[in-house]
């Protein structure tokens, strides 16, 4: 135990003293200063026609609000900015170090290699908690103290509702939504994390970890979004990922939410292993 | 407590190999290799470059997994104890690396640390050691190719191993460098009971350090033994003497040896090696010649190395 809790200090030395962990975090400031500058300026003109073929709104501040801007600048954040940062710092971690040599420098030590995997995951998984939570922080703090608080009117075609038209959650359910759709959005990030340790592991470049698993993750969301192949979606890991979306229907669909959660805990699990056994057989020889 | 600390039993190790696209023939870089370590020696392991030293030092630290054989480190299989047979074994392959990013004594922190505790003032003891006191506090990556090299031997240092590996430990070092690293290895063999295996091609250094050595040439052990004996056996003598040709016809008489004439008169004769110099010293006196002078053969190891090593790179190897 007490050499797992080593190895941790040493992945958190490692991550903590490198600038490039520290890129991601100005980066979402930055974007997300640039997403509260956008929002004061757009009129929303088309979404607002929309929004009062359904509801009976006034005017742009009726709908937009904080709760409004985190909840649609979420998705590209989630979909594209920090899956990107996971997989860097996931192709870093072992392909970075297998390359620098700095894996058999580990190596020869008295240290499991499952143990060094599971030690690097973990740094990894906290990272990308970090990276969500300041994200989420961050965007529905600034939301609020920019747009203040309200109901939510969303579009259903934004969140593949399936059902034309738009939704309203009450402002009163907006925190718990909130919160569900973080926290199922940060799962959702750990997956990834496992996904890119596992090609980290096997691979001797960083490059070549980047390329590989940004692959399969891209490949996957572009599967989702072809048609007439929509059997395929519940076995593909990002239809998972994306469930977080589902926090914003106006019903809050308990049942498929709970189905997603086990799926990703079950990939996480699945990837994981498969990271460790690999791991395990190879040689190192970089 | 005899014995040894490093077994390594019949080692294999073929490597899969591609050539573009194309599969080639598997390489056989290391093939059926044995050999004893014990305590207190000082091993060189010699061969030319791609004999397989570095895979040899890989397979002894299970970074690769053998195709055949085992290592055991003071008793302890590889394969099945690898933690606790690697607690008492300091060691880097190919150069040593570090995070440039942090400073050398982070560095040897979070490595040491990875081994088990270490008591205060053992950082500064090594970095002591290597010479090293002073820059610690700079980033790795502003170090010198030799100053690395330096913090690597002390990283293998920490903490207190029993065995340390090297793979060519004084490479890419300055003279001083070269001369503190060996004065330094010495010393930790002396004083400090270690013992060490290291890979070399530099023949001048595993002369002067070590008091026992293997020949690696593609992938096998092609001699293996005590220097002192091996200089015995295969060091030749030179005799500088006046008539040496008349002198040879005594030697061949009262010794049996057969002496060949160098090529000049001046520079006397040149004995075959297993002669104990005292004796043709006295059987020339006694027959009233003055030796001038009994020359150990001075680069006797290149040309043994020379001549049961060969020059190309692994060829028709294949397995
Ligand atoms: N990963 C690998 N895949 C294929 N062949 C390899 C691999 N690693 C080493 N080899 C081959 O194994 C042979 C031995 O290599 P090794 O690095 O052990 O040599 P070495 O004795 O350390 O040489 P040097 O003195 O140049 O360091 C070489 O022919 C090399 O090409
Ligand atoms: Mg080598």
């Amino acid at each position: 135990m007490s050499a797992f809790l080593a190895l941790l200090r040493f992945e958190r030395a490692k991550l903590t003293g490198r600038a490039i962990t520290w890129v991601p975090f100005l980066v979402l400031t930055i974007v997300v200063a640039l997403i509260v500058a956008v929002f004061h300026r757009l009129q929303f003109n088309h979404m607002l026609q929309l929004l009062r073929a359904a509801f009976n709104l006034g005017g742009k501040d009726d709908f937009v609000n904080g709760y409004y801007m985190a909840a649609h600048a979420m998705n590209p954040v989630f979909q594209m900015l920090i899956p990107l940062f996971v997989v860097v710092a996931a192709g870093l971690m072992v392909a970075g170090e297998a390359e620098r040599g700095t894996l058999r420098a580990c190596l020869v030590r008295p240290v499991s290699r499952r143990a060094l995997i599971l030690s690097k995951f973990a740094l990894l998984t906290g990272y990308a908690l970090a990276l969500c939570f300041f994200l989420l922080l961050l965007l529905i703090g600034a939301g609020i103290l920019n747009f203040g608080t309200g109901n939510l009117y969303t579009l259903n075609v934004l969140f593949h509702n399936g059902n034309e038209g738009a939704s309203m959650i009450p402002e009163a359910e907006m925190p718990m939504r909130l919160l569900a759709a973080g926290g199922l959005a940060t799962l959702g990030m750990m997956v990834l994390a496992a996904l890119g340790i596992l090609v980290s592991a096997l691979v001797d470049t960083p490059a070549m970890a980047f390329v590989i698993t940004l692959s399969i993750y891209f490949a996957c969301l572009i599967l989702r979004l072809l048609p007439d192949i929509d059997w395929l979606y519940p076995y593909l890991f990002v239809t998972h990922m994306l469930r977080w979306q589902q926090c914003f229907f106006s019903y809050f669909r308990t049942g498929e939410i709970l189905v997603s959660t086990i799926h990703l805990a079950g990939y996480l699990i699945a990837f994981l292993s498969a990271a460790v056994l690999l791991f395990e057989e190879r040689d190192i020889k970089s | 407590m005899n014995a040894p600390l490093l077994v390594l039993e019949r080692l294999a190790k073929t490597f899969k190999r591609r050539w573009g696209w194309r599969r080639a023939p598997d390489l056989a870089a290391v093939r059926d290799l044995s050999l004893e370590i014990n305590r207190g020696d000082l091993f060189g392991f010699l061969g030319p470059n791609g004999a397989g030293k570095s895979t040899t030092l890989r397979m002894a630290l299970g970074l690769i997994h053998p195709s055949a054989g085992r290592v055991l480190i003071d008793g302890r299989d590889l394969a099945r104890e690898r933690l606790a047979a690697l607690r008492k074994v300091g060691a880097f392959v190919e150069a040593p690396s570090f995070y440039g990013y942090l400073s050398g004594r982070k560095n040897l922190e979070l490595f040491a640390s990875l081994s088990g505790k270490i008591e205060h003032g053992e950082i500064d003891r090594v970095l002591e050691r290597v010479g090293l006191l002073g820059r610690e506090r700079d980033p790795v990556e502003v170090y010198s190719h030799g100053m690395r090299q330096r913090l690597g031997l002390a990283a293998c240092l920490l903490p207190r191993p029993e065995l340390l590996i090297l793979d060519e430990p004084t490479d890419g070092l300055d003279p001083h460098g070269i001369r503190d690293v060996r004065a330094l290895l010495r010393s930790l063999v002396r004083d400090d009971g270690l013992t060490v295996f290291l890979s070399s091609h530099l023949l001048s250094e595993v002369e002067n350090l070590c008091n026992r050595v293997a020949f690696l040439d593609q992938g096998v052990c092609v001699a293996q033994g005590e220097l002192a004996e091996l200089a015995r056996r295969h060091r030749r003598l030179t005799v500088r003497v006046d008539l040496p040709d008349q002198a040879a016809l005594v030697i061949k008489a009262k010794l049996g040896l057969d002496a060949d004439l160098l090529l000049s008169p001046e520079e006397g004769l040149c004995l075959a090696p297993g002669v104990a110099p005292e004796a043709v010293n006295r059987v020339l006196l006694d027959a009233g010649f003055p030796v001038r002078a009994l020359e150990p053969e001075a680069d006797w190891l290149a040309r043994f190395f020379l001549e049961h090593t060969t020059s190309r790179e692994i060829e028709g190897a294949a397995a």
